[in-house]
C-alpha cells in the first residue's frame, strides 16, 4: 500500500477511535458518578420542616409558626410503626473552634445515632459517628464534617481525640465525615459543611426542645405520599389547626428530587450518546472517504494485478486485509491516545466548588469501551475498505489498466 | 495444429456506444506459431490494442472462437482468464505499469504471489530472472530509483518469471531512449532465440520491422501479414 495513504487512513482511524473514546470515557465517568449519587442517598425519603400557618381556624391566627417538638417525634413514631422510621434534627449556628482556628458557617447538627442510616453519612476509618451511648450519657461529643475537619486541622492530621469548642464548651472528636456525593439537599446545608452532635446531649446543653427537621424513611417507597399526608393530618389535628390548611408544614420528596436529577443525567448521557454516535459517523465517513480514495487512486494497480492473475477474490482478500490492518493500527494509536488523554485529564485536580457538587465526574475508559469503539470502527473500516475493492475487483482489467 | 500457440476463428468484437454499434475487430483466421516473433502494426485506433487485449486474455470476443495452445479460451470466466494469464502470458506495457512502492525484486515476484508460491522461492526465482536482464544489482531498488530502460527490463523480468509461452508487448520502446530501445528490442530477441513466442503491438514501423513476421490491422481487420 501507498505510503502517504496508508498514514492518512491510519491518522483517520486513530482520530476517530481517540475522539469516541474520549466522549464514552466522560459520559462512562458522569453515568458512574451519577450511580453513586443515586447509592449515596441514605434512607430517608421525606424531609419535614415546620411552617406557618395560613389561615385562621377555632381561634388560632394566621401566622403562628409550627414548632416541631419532641411530642411529636414521640407521636409520629408510633403512629408509623411498623410502616416508616423517623428521627429528627436541631440545626444550630454555632462556630466550632480549634486553638485559633474557627469555623464559619458550619453548623452544628444536633442528631439521634440513626440519623447516619437517613443520610447514608459515613466516618473515615479512625473514628465513628454517635451512637447510643453517647446520646444517652448526653457526652459531649462531635463528629466533625469534612470541610469543618480541614477548616481546623491540617492535611492527614488525626483529628479524634482532640478537643474542639462549641459555644466555649468542649466536645471531643470522635470521627470526621467520610467526602461523598449529594446533589441533592436533605437540609439546609450539604452534609460536608455539617458537624453532628448528639442531640441529648445539645437538649442538656441548651434546653432546647424543638426540632428543625423531621425525617422519614418508610419501608415502602410507594407510600411516600400518604405518609406525608398522615403527618400533615397528625400535626393540623395535635394543634386543632384548619385540616386544609396545607402550607404548615414544608416537605422535601426525595424521591421527586431524585426523579429530577435522574432526568438531568440522562440528558446529558443522552446528549453525549447523540453526540457520540455523530462523532462515530465523522469517524466512520472519514474512514469510508481514506479507503475509498485509497482503492480508488490504485484501480491502475488493480488492472496490473489482474493482467498478472490475480482473481476477483486475490483483489478483495488484499483490500480487506488492508482495511483491517490499518483499522488495527489506527484503533490501537488512538485508543492508547485517548487513555493517554484521559490519564491526564484525571492528574487536573478538580478543586471548583460546581466540580464538586456535580460529584467530581472523571471520564473512565474501560477495556469494554476500547473494544467497542475498535470493533465498530474496524466493522465500518472493514465496510469502506470492501465496498470499494468490491466495485474494484469487480471492473474491467482493460479499463483498469487504462484508469490515469 | 499442433505448433500453433494461438488460432482465432471468426472473431469479432463489437462495441455499443450508445445505440451505435461499433465493430472493434473482425478477423476471419489467424493463427501464430509457437516460438514466432511477431508485431502487430497499426495506427491508432486501428484495433491492435483491442487484439492484444483479447490475445493476451484481458478481454473476450464478442463471437469467434480463439484457441491458446488448442484450448478454447474465449469462453472462460473471469477467474478462469486470470489463471491463463497468470500461467502463459507475460505482459509488457509501454508505460511499464511497476508496483512504484515496491522493489524490483517484489514487482518482478508479484505473478508467483497469485500462484500460492512460497516467498523464498518467488525471490529465489524473481533474483535470476532479474539477473537475466542484467540487474542482479538492483534487486531492492524502486522504480523511482531506476532509469525507464531499467524499469522496462524490470517489466520483461517480471513476464519471463512465470515462464510464459507467449510474450506480449505493448508499444514496449514507446517510452525510452532509442539506446534502451534497442537493450530492450535485444532482450526480446534473445527470448526468441530461446523459443519463446512474443508479440510486439506497435504503431513503430522501425520496430515492427525487427520481428519476423508483421501483421498489419486497419480499422479492425488484417490488412496484411507477412
Amino acid at each position: 500500500m501507498n505510503r502517504t495513504r496508508a498514514v492518512l487512513t491510519i491518522f483517520a482511524i486513530a482520530w476517530g477511535t481517540f475522539t469516541i473514546a474520549i466522549m464514552l470515557a466522560v459520559g462512562e465517568g458522569l453515568r458512574l458518578t451519577f450511580g453513586q449519587v443515586i447509592n449515596h442517598l441514605g434512607t430517608a425519603a421525606l424531609v419535614i420542616s415546620g411552617k406557618q400557618t395560613t389561615k385562621s381556624h377555632h381561634g388560632q391566627s394566621s401566622g403562628i409558626q409550627i414548632m416541631l417538638t419532641q411530642h411529636d417525634l414521640d407521636r409520629l413514631k408510633k403512629i408509623l410503626l411498623g410502616r416508616a422510621e423517623i428521627t429528627g434534627s436541631v440545626l444550630s449556628d454555632r462556630a466550632i473552634t480549634y486553638g485559633a482556628k474557627m469555623t464559619r458557617g458550619m453548623p452544628v447538627t444536633a442528631v439521634a445515632p440513626e440519623y447516619a442510616d437517613f443520610h447514608a453519612i459515613k466516618t473515615l476509618p479512625s473514628g465513628r459517628f454517635i451512637d447510643g451511648a453517647d446520646d444517652e450519657l448526653r457526652r459531649q461529643v462531635i463528629v466533625l464534617g469534612d470541610r469543618t475537619y480541614h477548616k481546623l486541622f491540617k492535611p492527614h492530621e488525626n483529628a479524634v481525640g482532640k478537643t474542639v469548642y462549641v459555644a466555649g464548651k468542649p466536645f471531643i472528636v470522635i470521627g470526621v465525615q467520610r467526602q461523598s456525593l449529594q446533589l441533592i439537599m436533605t437540609s439546609q446545608y450539604p452534609d460536608e459543611f455539617t458537624n453532628w452532635v448528639p442531640y441529648q446531649t445539645y437538649q442538656a446543653l441548651t434546653n432546647d426542645y424543638n426540632y428543625s427537621n423531621f425525617f422519614v424513611a418508610p419501608k415502602d417507597l410507594s407510600q411516600v405520599s400518604q405518609l406525608q399526608n398522615e403527618i400533615r393530618h397528625f400535626i393540623t389535628k395535635d394543634r386543632q389547626l384548619g385540616p386544609d390548611d396545607l402550607g404548615i408544614l414544608d416537605f422535601i420528596n426525595i424521591q421527586q428530587e431524585k426523579q429530577k436529577i435522574m432526568l438531568f443525567f440522562y440528558g446529558i448521557e443522552m446528549v453525549l450518546g447523540i453526540i457520540g454516535a455523530l462523532t462515530l459517523v465523522v469517524a466512520g465517513v472519514g474512514a469510508l472517504n481514506v479507503m475509498y480514495i485509497s482503492v480508488r487512486s490504485a484501480t491502475r494497480e488493480i488492472g496490473v494485478r489482474m493482467a498478472l492473475g490475480a482473481t476477483t477474490f486475490d483483489i478483495l482478500l488484499y483490500y480487506i486485509c488492508e482495511a483491517l490492518l490499518t483499522a488495527a493500527i489506527g484503533g490501537t494509536l488512538g485508543a492508547f491516545l485517548a487513555k493517554g488523554t484521559v490519564m491526564l485529564i484525571n492528574l487536573v485536580p478538580m478543586d471548583s466548588e460546581l466540580l464538586q457538587y456535580l460529584g467530581r465526574p472523571r471520564p473512565i475508559l474501560s477495556i469494554q469501551l476500547i473494544f467497542i469503539v475498535i470493533i465498530t470502527l474496524g466493522a465500518i473500516s472493514l465496510t469502506a475498505g470492501a465496498f470499494p475493492a468490491r466495485k474494484a475487483a469487480s471492473i474491467d482489467p482493460v479499463e483498469a489498466l487504462r484508469y490515469e | 495444429m499442433n505448433d500453433s500457440l494461438i488460432e482465432l476463428q471468426h472473431i469479432r468484437k463489437v462495441y455499443a456506444l450508445g445505440k451505435v454499434q461499433l465493430t472493434a475487430l473482425m478477423i476471419d483466421q489467424l493463427c501464430i506459431k509457437k516460438g514466432e516473433y511477431v508485431a502487430i502494426l497499426g495506427p491508432s485506433g486501428s484495433g491492435k490494442s483491442t487484439l492484444m487485449n483479447l490475445l493476451g486474455c484481458l478481454d473476450t470476443p464478442t463471437s469467434g472462437k480463439y484457441f491458446l495452445q488448442q484450448r478454447e479460451v474465449s469462453q472462460l470466466t473471469r477467474n478462469e482468464l486470470a489463471k491463463v494469464r497468470n500461467l502463459q502470458i507475460g505482459f509488457v506495457f509501454q508505460s511499464f505499469n511497476l508496483l512504484d512502492y515496491a522493489t524490483a525484486l517484489d514487482n518482478v515476484a508479484l505473478p508467483l504471489v497469485y500462484r500460492g508460491m512460497p516467498k523464498a522461492e518467488r525471490h529465489a526465482r524473481a533474483t535470476d530472472f532479474l539477473s537475466r536482464v542484467g540487474l542482479g544489482d538492483r534487486l531492492y531498488h524502486r522504480p523511482n530509483e531506476l532509469s525507464g530502460g531499467q524499469c522496462q527490463r524490470v517489466a520483461i523480468a517480471r513476464a519471463l518469471v512465470i515462464g510464459p509461452s507467449l510474450i506480449l508487448a505493448d508499444e514496449p520502446t514507446g517510452n525510452l531512449d532509442s539506446r534502451s530501445g534497442e537493450q530492450i528490442i535485444h532482450l526480446f530477441e534473445n527470448c526468441v532465440n530461446e523459443g519463446k513466442t512474443i508479440i510486439i503491438v506497435t504503431h513503430d514501423l522501425s520496430l515492427a520491422k525487427r520481428a519476423k513476421r508483421v501483421i498489419r490491422i486497419l480499422d479492425g481487420k488484417v490488412e496484411s501479414d507477412s
